[in-house]
């Protein structure tokens, strides 16, 4: 079920995409600098968690400094029958952080499970990858590890407010 | 003119108990030592520098303001120092040595409370695959009224350097204070004397501008938690091992139940064997381990150990309920000596180890905060800082780059927009330029190089659907390649936590 956004919906996500002010009372801060009461803003954070629009508040941890240096996309070549099935296993999985069906490209790209898998060395990723293919067993046709090398951007959802390259 | 070596000696000797509680202690200490307040206060230093005192403080009773106990291992010999370093890399383990034994690694281990105390010797367990015997203290007869240097005499006995002349015996003896409901200037005024009282003309006066209270409330303090035997003593702590009380041995009896108790204050009371330091009765873990009777023993040599160890046994002798005269001689008795020392330091018992609440409240940032007037608070109680504190946290955090954003994760399918992985195949010597072009779309959110022919992985976010096709067909004329389109058909777990 889609959400609606009215205006004022959109100014708040447009203030705190980026983040929310650092103050002891943020949204108080938010409502001043917007012009609302403050109890009109927390409803509509606590409208924005209980519908899913907000996953939550909180901080965005950058894993590379915390010594998860290994960021392995383990991706894996599935019977298509057997996906779903598959799919929700392996997401149950506690160090699978992200677990995803996306479509093949063939020929370059046979993979259609993705399961990011974190580690602080490539061993570790690679012990947790044997664990998903055990499981996985025969309906698993090929898989690979995609490390990440570098962090190229890292900003999240961004509204169509600021210059530059953009849909508009 | 006394020599040097004297001063040193009554220095260590006589102030490891009732350390003068006064607003100028090392004016006193030097006035009986025979030397000026500047004179003593350097020589304390320099026993500091020369690492032949950890510090001048309280010693806490085990098990009162946390929970501690000694724990043991079979390690086998070619694990020993992996096994011993992972040990010691606990911030809660304050003591860890080898002994002869089978049984060759033994520790001791603080923590807040006794769930957190099993759950560190359980993470030991699971990481090392050995079994970690908890040697729980049950009784104790002597521990650690401080290390006689001079076993010809006795250690000092109480003066009453102190605000209240007396000890007060109303005060209940078994006060303890449960490490989640301590007062607040309680738990930071622990954390400032753990570590010792700072060598200077006002110590007490310098630890109270700390904590912005004044002098008279830390003095009082202090005595209190004394009083309620919090403290056990508070005076100078010497590390005996570089004092050349190097040999220092762990004897250990397997005593039946009901005899152990008279056999231990008959230890502590009898003169001639002031040389056990340490006599208490612990758990036992069978079947690996069937002694629950402990005394140690320090010694600079060998020799004068093991006879130390047969002057006790032949030393101690009572009469069983049917009338035999047993002595310890009759009771299996293992000595186990220390080997190798692998860590030695006071135990922590603050909660306010910044370290640990460092990390913990990094982990409690990434579960979230409520939309509330307040939403630092919980946070802020749980981890002892303050909101202010917590906040400035972030902002480092922020800056160092340890956090990438702080603030509401949206997720746009919820009012209409998409999320997209795309992959593209992109020629090395073109990387920077296709890097940048991709960048400057605000609707890619995350981009990442990868180990692969599809070498660059970016995310969409865009608040429309339909915006997702026009974008990338505006990213493949600009670059010329082409752009792998890869939705989520299906989701089956999004959950992104790291433990600090």
């Amino acid at each position: 079920m889609k959400i609606t956004l009215d205006d004022t919906d959109k100014k708040l996500i447009a203030r705190t995409e980026s983040g929310l002010p650092l103050t002891v009372r943020p949204y108080h801060t938010l409502a001043e600098e917007l012009g609302l009461p403050v109890e009109e803003v927390k409803r509509r954070f606590d409208f924005f968690l209980k519908t899913g629009v907000i996953r939550r508040i909180a901080a965005v941890p950058n894993h590379y400094k915390m010594g998860y240096s290994a960021n392995g996309m383990t991706v894996w070549d599935i019977e298509d029958e057997k996906i779903t099935e598959l799919g929700k296993m392996i997401g149950a999985l506690d160090f699978v952080t992200h677990c995803y069906q996306r479509p093949r490209h063939l020929p370059i790209w046979p993979y259609n499970l993705f399961a990011m898998v974190h580690g602080k060395t490539k061993t570790e990723v690679e012990e947790k990858k044997k664990v998903i293919e055990n499981l996985l067993g025969d309906y698993c046709r090929s898989s690979q590890i995609l490390y990440s090398k570098r962090i190229l951007k890292k900003t999240g959802f961004r509204s169509q407010t600021q210059k530059g390259n953009s849909y508009v | 003119m006394k020599n040097a070596c004297e001063y040193v000696s009554r220095a260590l000797n006589n102030y490891q108990r009732n350390f003068p509680l006064v607003a100028r202690p090392f004016a006193i200490v030097g006035s009986e030592l025979g030397l000026d307040e500047q004179e003593t206060i350097a020589l304390f230093c320099k026993l500091k520098e020369e690492n032949k005192i950890t510090r001048i403080g309280p010693v806490f009773k085990p098990n009162t303001l946390g929970a501690s106990t000694l724990a043991a291992m079979q390690v086998p010999p070619e694990r020993l120092t992996e096994v011993a370093s992972f040990v010691s890399s606990l911030p809660e383990v304050n003591h860890n040595y080898e002994r002869e034994n089978i049984i060759n690694l033994w520790f001791v281990t603080t923590a807040n409370d006794a769930q957190k105390l099993t759950e560190i010797l359980d993470r030991i367990e699971q990481h090392t695959l050995i079994k970690v015997h908890d040697l729980r203290l049950e009784e104790e007869f002597r521990i650690d009224l401080g290390f006689n240097l001079n076993p010809q005499t006795e250690l000092r006995p109480i003066q009453q350097f102190r605000l209240n002349a007396k000890p007060n015996p109303e005060v209940q003896s078994n006060l303890t204070f449960d490490s989640n409901s301590r007062p607040d200037f309680i738990e930071r005024l622990i954390a400032e004397i753990e570590k010792g009282i700072p060598l200077t003309e006002k110590p007490f006066e310098d630890i109270a501008q700390k904590l912005n209270v004044n002098e008279d409330e830390i003095l009082a303090a202090i005595n209190y938690l004394q009083e309620s035997r919090t403290i056990r003593r508070f005076g100078v702590v010497v590390r005996h091992r570089e004092l050349g009380y190097s040999n220092n041995a762990m004897v250990v009896w397997n005593i039946p139940d009901d005899l152990v108790s008279e056999i231990g204050q008959k230890i502590v009371a009898e003169p001639n064997l002031q040389f056990v330091s340490l006599c208490y009765k612990r758990r036992k873990s069978l079947p690996a381990w069937n002694y629950n009777f402990y005394c140690m023993i320090h010694g600079k040599n060998r020799e004068e150990v093991m006879a130390n160890i047969e002057k006790l046994t032949q030393t101690i002798n009572l009469q069983n309920l049917n009338l035999q005269t047993l002595g310890l001689q009759n009771f299996n008795k293992q000595i186990l000596f220390s080997k190798t020392c692998f860590k030695q330091k006071g135990a922590r018992y603050s909660k306010f180890d910044k370290q640990t609440s460092e990390k913990l409240l990094l982990n409690l940032l990434q579960e979230g905060i409520p939309v509330a007037d307040e939403p630092y608070k919980a946070i802020a109680g749980q981890t002892g800082f303050t909101e202010d504190e917590v906040l400035n946290y972030i902002k480092t955090w922020l800056n160092d780059g340890t956090l990438s954003r702080f603030g509401p994760m949206f997720n746009v399918e919820k009012f209409g927009g998409e999320f997209t992985l795309v992959a593209m195949q992109v020629p090395s010597e073109r990387f920077a330029e296709v890097n940048d072009c991709v960048n400057s779309f605000t609707e890619v959110a995350h981009n990442y190089e990868r180990e692969h022919e599809l070498n660059m992985w970016f995310v969409l976010a865009t608040s429309e659907a339909e915006q997702t096709k026009h974008i990338l067909k505006k990213i493949e004329d600009q670059t010329q390649l082409k752009t792998f389109s890869l939705p989520k058909l299906e989701e089956y777990y999004l959950n992104l936590r790291f433990q600090a």
